[in-house]
């Protein structure tokens, strides 16, 4: 194939991804609940400048560090467009991770139509496609990142790519802090070339090196208080157990296979097997390294389901081109010339079906309904403590600029475990007097309830409902209650 | 003329030691400055509390000596010069003056834990000290080996054992003969500890495999740094793959310091020399890319800058501070009662009121019997353990948060009379209702 003729393909490809993404996500009609942290954060940065690190609202006030570069980002493209920055930004992240992809498979196999291919595979992989946006827009930026920062380790000897390397790294480690990850996947690297007796690079060392020791001690920087309070536990223990409980059961083989894709887990742990087994290669030993931490990540809850589920994806997408090369070197061997087009053709028919019919079925991304929004802001509430569901918690200090209860931004939060059940007694308990202690407890002055909520705990009417104290002053899809009693 | 009395060589190395000693001896001073007492440490409260009946030969030793601030001062200082001193000796080649002597100084006095272990008097500090005399003598095959490992032994008896068991298979490794003297020390303490201290005999409590306790990014005062992590980590990996084997001895010691506490300064100590010397090659190493060089030396200077700084900064405003000695008379002294107060502060409570302290029970720990029970349970273990007083400090001041509720209750509860509030502590009596 000629560099024109992937040019022109990758374009497409670019496009109909870019339409499918937007199909999946215009499908639901909501704004995503991660959504609304990143518009305080913009509009914080807009006007102070700085992002909000000293949240009044969020857990009723509480102390925040996070990694900012990916809200100084929408911040910009906030200029283009505030009310659709987080999809705008989606997209062009999207589209980007796709080019990048198609630049990196070219480096590593150096062949255009198997770019095409995994870029082709890409596209059709659902969970690359619907995760980018159920996965929080730090985290999408962070894979795009990610994928630049193997592209230019691939090319570190040469001349120029040790600076851009370095300027990638920091990009990312300023995104989120799980670019520590990305340490253990260079020190497995480290560990497969010893294993493989091939030689450790100057420039690869002196760049794991550095990449370390600056990814650990700005995190350290960061949290070090944080990890000074909470020790070791600070990874599971801020999240609430309910959380990590559903986080495990929700992860199983079916899901997998099917998020993951079919095709691209079956070549992607075939060239996983020939590089460890049978023929030695430099770039796809670093891409198996990667692939193994990320698995393990994922097993052990490092990373939320999806984006977890993403970053496996990624690798074994990049993996999958050193399996279509191996197994194409299997058929010249036996001389089956014919076969390599039939399994890209029948491979491609396959993508394109399971993706079409996943492109159907599978539940678009959960959110808030536009006049809820609006609805919610319209609302002039004063001094008031707003309990919801968690995922709601952005949705309602975004929305009513008002204190609330709890949100899914654990670190350094009062609490949250004991929130969470405190939060359950409110929705399940049956005895009044047990939910007024908790309203007492946290001086709570509102409850909201959405049709998510009465989905999520399975019940059409809340005990606490039935008692005139509780005054609905809010009455559209959801229901907000005054507290009067 | 100083030129023939001291080489200018001398002259360096003593400047440079005498700065680091200053260093060491600067920041219990800064704690004074801020009007906050100079001793804190938990252990050395714990040693005070102990000298009428001491029950190891460090709180015997202790009991002649408490009596005395200006010797109490002078210990820890004195032994940070003294184990500085034997750093250098113990680095020093070929009798002469080196950089990576510096470097080590420099990296092991800055050290957090090499800080916190001589800003009081310690079991740590000391142990140092002993330890690193026993690792110099024994190197040298000097007789003085035998008091010092006994020495070690009956400070603490593990840690002269571990040593004892490396010196012995280091003396197989070198082919040294005469190893017979490893057994004096180990013989002498033996009785020695039978006779006088048989409680002491085995502290299992040094043990820990928790990373809270071994890491300072955890939380843990006498813990590893990143930058020993990192960097000592990474020099000791490259001495053992250029296949120099007697570097498994050290590694071995390291590991074994990772899970026992009296060892851990004397680890740190190694790899704060493992990362001198690392650093001193990358000062001469040629990097592919000159920037990412200095880059690199300017980050890792950095990363050990910040944990010193990080730690200094904590240390001197660290409880208890002045806030804490004003609260602690306000209670009036009572041998029928006890007060009830989070673990981390028992031995200062017990020193400055001379009362007995109640921290939990095997059930459940002070954080527990505060935020969790109920209020009458709260109220019965108040009965049970004759509680007169309830001190709440930083500690739970940070869990509490939320669980106002109990402040709130000793605020508006008749029971309790508040009589001390500071901003990181409270101090309430607790009034039965029957008296």
């Amino acid at each position: 194939m000629k560099r024109k003729t992937a040019y022109f393909f990758l374009f497409f490809l670019i496009i109909l991804s870019l339409g499918s993404y937007a199909f999946f996500f215009s499908s639901a009609d909501v704004i995503p609940f991660d959504d609304f942290f990143t518009f305080r954060q913009v509009d914080q940065i807009s006007s102070q400048g700085v992002p909000l690190l000293f949240d009044t609202l969020s857990y009723q006030g509480r102390f925040h560090p996070f990694t900012p570069f990916y809200f100084y980002l929408a911040t910009i493209i906030s200029l283009i467009s505030s009310t659709y920055v987080v999809l705008l930004l989606s997209l062009l992240l999207f589209a980007g991770f796709l080019l990048v992809l198609f630049f990196f498979v070219q480096r590593i196999y150096r062949r255009y139509w198997l770019s095409i291919f995994i870029v082709f595979l890409a596209s059709t992989t659902i969970l690359l496609v619907g995760s980018f946006s159920l996965i929080s827009g730090e985290l999408q930026l962070f894979f795009l990142l990610y994928l630049l920062l193997l592209f230019s380790f691939s090319r570190i000897s040469e001349k120029g790519h040790f600076t851009k390397f370095l300027f990638i790294l920091i990009l990312a480690t300023f995104t989120t802090p799980f670019s520590l990850i990305v340490i253990l996947g260079f020190i497995l690297y480290l560990v497969l070339l010893a294993l493989e007796r091939m030689q450790i690079r100057k420039e690869e060392l002196e760049a794991i090196g550095f990449a370390s020791l600056f990814i650990l001690w700005y995190h350290l920087i960061i949290y070090k208080n944080f990890l000074v309070l909470s020790g070791t536990q600070f990874i599971w223990d801020s999240i609430p157990r309910e959380l990590l409980a559903d986080f495990f059961t929700s992860l199983s083989l079916p899901l997998l296979i099917q998020s993951l894709g079919f095709i691209p887990l079956f070549l992607g742990l075939y060239g996983m097997y020939d590089v460890l087994f049978v023929k030695r290669n430099r770039y796809v030993l670093l891409l198996t390294s990667f692939a193994f931490i990320s698995g393990a990540s994922l097993l052990i809850g490092l990373l939320p389901l999806y984006a977890g589920l993403t970053f496996v994806s990624i690798n074994l997408l990049l993996l999958s081109g050193y399996g279509v090369t191996r197994l194409f070197s299997f058929f010249s061997y036996f001389s089956l010339p014919w076969a390599k087009n039939a399994f890209l053709i029948t491979v491609s028919f396959f993508a394109i079906s399971f993706f079409l019919i996943q492109l159907v079925t599978v539940e678009p991304p959960q959110g808030i309904d536009r006049e809820e929004l609006l609805a919610v802001q319209n609302l002039s509430l004063d001094q008031a403590v707003i309990l919801s569901h968690i995922q709601e918690g952005h949705f309602l200090s975004f929305s009513t600029s008002q204190q609330t209860f709890f949100d899914q931004r654990f670190v350094f939060a009062n609490t949250p475990q004991q929130r969470f059940e405190d939060a359950r007694t409110v929705f399940q308990s049956q005895s009044l007097s047990r939910i007024l202690e908790v309203v007492e407890r946290y001086g709570i002055t509102h409850i909201y309830i959405s049709l998510y909520t009465r989905e999520l705990y399975g019940q059409e009417e809340f005990f606490f409902e039935s008692f005139e104290c509780f005054y609905p002053i809010l009455e559209s899809q959801a229901i907000l209650y005054e507290i009067q009693c | 003329m100083l030129t023939k009395t001291f080489s200018q060589e001398r002259v360096i190395q003593i400047s440079i030691f005498a700065l680091l000693v200053l260093l060491v001896a600067l920041l219990p001073q800064l704690r004074v400055l801020q009007g906050n007492p100079l001793i804190f440490s938990e252990e050395t409260y714990g040693l005070y509390n102990s000298v009428f009946s001491p029950t190891s030969f460090f709180e015997y030793i202790f009991s002649y000596v408490y009596s005395s601030s200006f010797v109490l001062v002078l210990l820890p200082i004195l032994f940070a010069v003294l184990s500085l001193f034997f750093i250098f000796l113990l680095l020093k080649t070929d009798n002469s003056f080196n950089l990576k002597m510096i470097i080590t100084g420099v990296v092991v006095s800055l050290t957090p834990a090499f800080l916190y272990a001589h800003l009081s008097l310690s079991l740590s500090s000391i142990l140092l000290l002993v330890s690193l005399a026993s690792v110099f003598f024994f190197l040298k095959k000097s007789f003085w080996q035998v008091p010092f490992l006994t020495l070690l032994f009956l400070l603490d008896f593990i840690s002269g054992l571990i040593l004892t068991i490396l010196f012995f298979f280091y003396s197989q490794f070198v082919e040294r003969k005469k190893v017979w003297c490893l057994f004096f020390p180990v013989t002498i303490s033996t009785v020695l500890l039978f006779l006088f201290f048989p409680q002491s005999f085995f502290s299992s409590s040094f043990f820990s495999l928790s990373p809270d306790t071994m890491f300072s990014f955890f939380g843990a005062l006498s813990g590893f740094t990143l930058f020993l992590l990192v960097l000592g980590g990474a020099g000791l990996v490259y001495y053992l793959l250029s296949s120099q084997r007697v570097h498994f001895f050290l590694l071995a010691f390291v590991l074994i310091s990772f899970v026992y506490f009296p060892l851990r300064l004397l680890g740190i100590v190694i790899l704060a020399g493992y990362s001198a010397v690392l650093f001193l090659k990358l000062l001469t190493y040629s990097f592919s890319n000159e920037f990412v060089g200095q880059l690199s030396l300017f980050l890792i200077v950095c990363v050990f800058l910040f944990s010193t700084v990080w730690f200094v900064n904590s240390v001197v405003d660290m409880e208890p501070s002045r806030e804490y000695i004003q609260g602690m008379d306000s209670i009036f002294y009572n041998d029928s009662l006890s007060i009830l107060v989070h673990e981390d502060l028992v031995e200062f409570v017990t020193y400055q009121t001379g009362m007995e302290t109640f921290s939990g029970d095997d059930q459940a720990d002070f954080s527990a019997f505060i935020l969790y029970r109920s209020y009458s349970q709260f109220q019965e273990l108040l009965e049970s353990e004759s509680i007169g007083y309830v001190v709440i400090d930083r500690f739970v001041l940070n869990e509490i948060q939320l669980h106002e509720g109990i402040l709130f209750l000793m605020d508006n509860n008749r029971n309790f009379q508040r009589v001390f509030a500071g901003d990181t502590l409270f101090i309430y009596r607790y009034l039965p209702a029957f008296s």
